[in-house]
């Protein structure tokens, strides 16, 4: 069975080659950074934890053997690294205030917006993140991989340490969550629930 | 079919990963039901309201620190390597055992260290200046000689007395 191109290049960067670990680095930077980002919600916490994550990938050359796909195994690190910092209140500590992230979002030159867009927009995205943070970690960490990082359930299953089935479990239990907390946005039908 | 039994297949199915008869169950039951239709369509409507939530860009430093720090290992294992990465919870952890330990020293495995006050009576501060007489140095010290004729002991008895 061929191997994919990032193992191959994991297997150079194993011999010794630098320029496939930049490459590496280059491909996965902001993938891993977004999802620190999205467990953390503050980026310059996203971007400590991100190079912890990198450097435990150079660090570990030297005993990589292409068991798994890359994709997994990085994602596996990063959500160890993630999930280790939020209980240890490193991530809590560092939750950037909502005001700021939402100064940060109304920085975005987009000139179509008005005012009352921009606004109700920025409401809506606050909602959103304060959703997502109020999930427990392992679901707001399945929810992140399967959203953002379009991970299958295997993938996520082994990131987690956990069964397939556990993880649509824990996918449910986050969307429905979230279904529910953000039903006054409009994405819950008035008059309408299930049997 | 009932609504709780679908529980375990919204997300495969909103994945468009179900396989193709539980899906036509699902449907099935959708179509004969109000409540299922709209989870479904909000359901829908939560993934597309999280995708729109964007990540900043990476910073311009990141890669030089983090090649600074890739730069900065040691070209060797260190020693200490096989010890799991730094906890706060470790020092915190090993100070609170020592405490401990100190703890269980100073109180004497809980016996007291001190002996108890009614322990020290005349009769045994005489032997200990019987003890002290013996040394040569205060062999010729006048006044513990004093102290030990018999004449002054008793009034030394009745004075405590």
């Amino acid at each position: 069975m061929a191997l994919e191109r990032d193992a191959q290049l994991m297997l150079r960067v194993k011999e010794g080659d630098d320029a496939s670990f930049a490459a590496l680095l280059e491909r996965y930077r902001a993938p891993v950074i977004h999802f620190i980002y999205r467990m953390v919600q503050s980026q310059h916490i996203a971007e400590e934890l991100a190079q912890d994550v990198f450097l435990r990938v150079y660090r570990a050359r030297k005993g990589y053997e292409p068991n798994a796909k890359f994709t997994t195994w990085l994602f596996r690190i990063a959500t160890h690294i993630a999930l280790n910092a939020i209980r240890d209140g490193r991530g809590e500590r560092g939750t950037e205030s909502l005001d700021d992230q939402e100064a940060r979002a109304s920085e975005l030159p987009d000139r179509r917006r008005t005012i009352e867009q921009a606004m109700l927009e920025d409401a809506r995205l606050a909602e959103v993140r304060r959703a997502v943070q109020a999930l427990p970690a392992k679901q707001r960490a399945a929810v992140l991989m399967h959203k953002y990082q379009e991970l299958d359930y295997a993938q996520i299953a082994r990131a987690l340490g956990c069964s397939e089935s556990a993880v649509k479990s824990l996918l449910f239990r986050a969307y429905e969550t979230l279904r529910r907390k953000l039903a006054h946005f409009g994405v819950r039908a008035a008059g309408e629930t299930p049997s | 079919m009932t609504c709780h039994e679908l529980e375990g297949l919204w997300v495969p199915y909103l994945d468009e990963k179900l396989p193709p008869r539980q899906r036509e169950r699902l449907e099935a039951h959708v179509a004969g039901c109000a409540g299922c239709a709209a989870r479904i369509r909000e359901f829908r409507a939560v993934s597309e309201l999280l995708g729109q939530w964007e990540a900043p860009a990476p910073s311009a430093w990141f890669d030089v620190r983090l090649r600074g720090r890739i730069a900065a290992e040691p070209a060797r294992g260190a020693w200490w390597d096989w010890l799991p990465p730094f906890s706060p919870r470790f020092p915190l952890g090993v100070a609170a055992l020592l405490f401990l330990a100190a703890l269980v020293v100073w109180t004497g495995g809980g016996q007291s260290a001190l002996p108890p006050a009614q322990v020290v009576t005349v009769e045994k501060t005489d032997i200990a200046l019987y003890v002290v007489e013996d040394v040569n140095l205060l062999s010729d010290f006048d006044l513990l000689s004093e102290l030990n004729k018999p004449g002054n002991r008793e009034v030394l008895e009745k004075g405590r007395e």
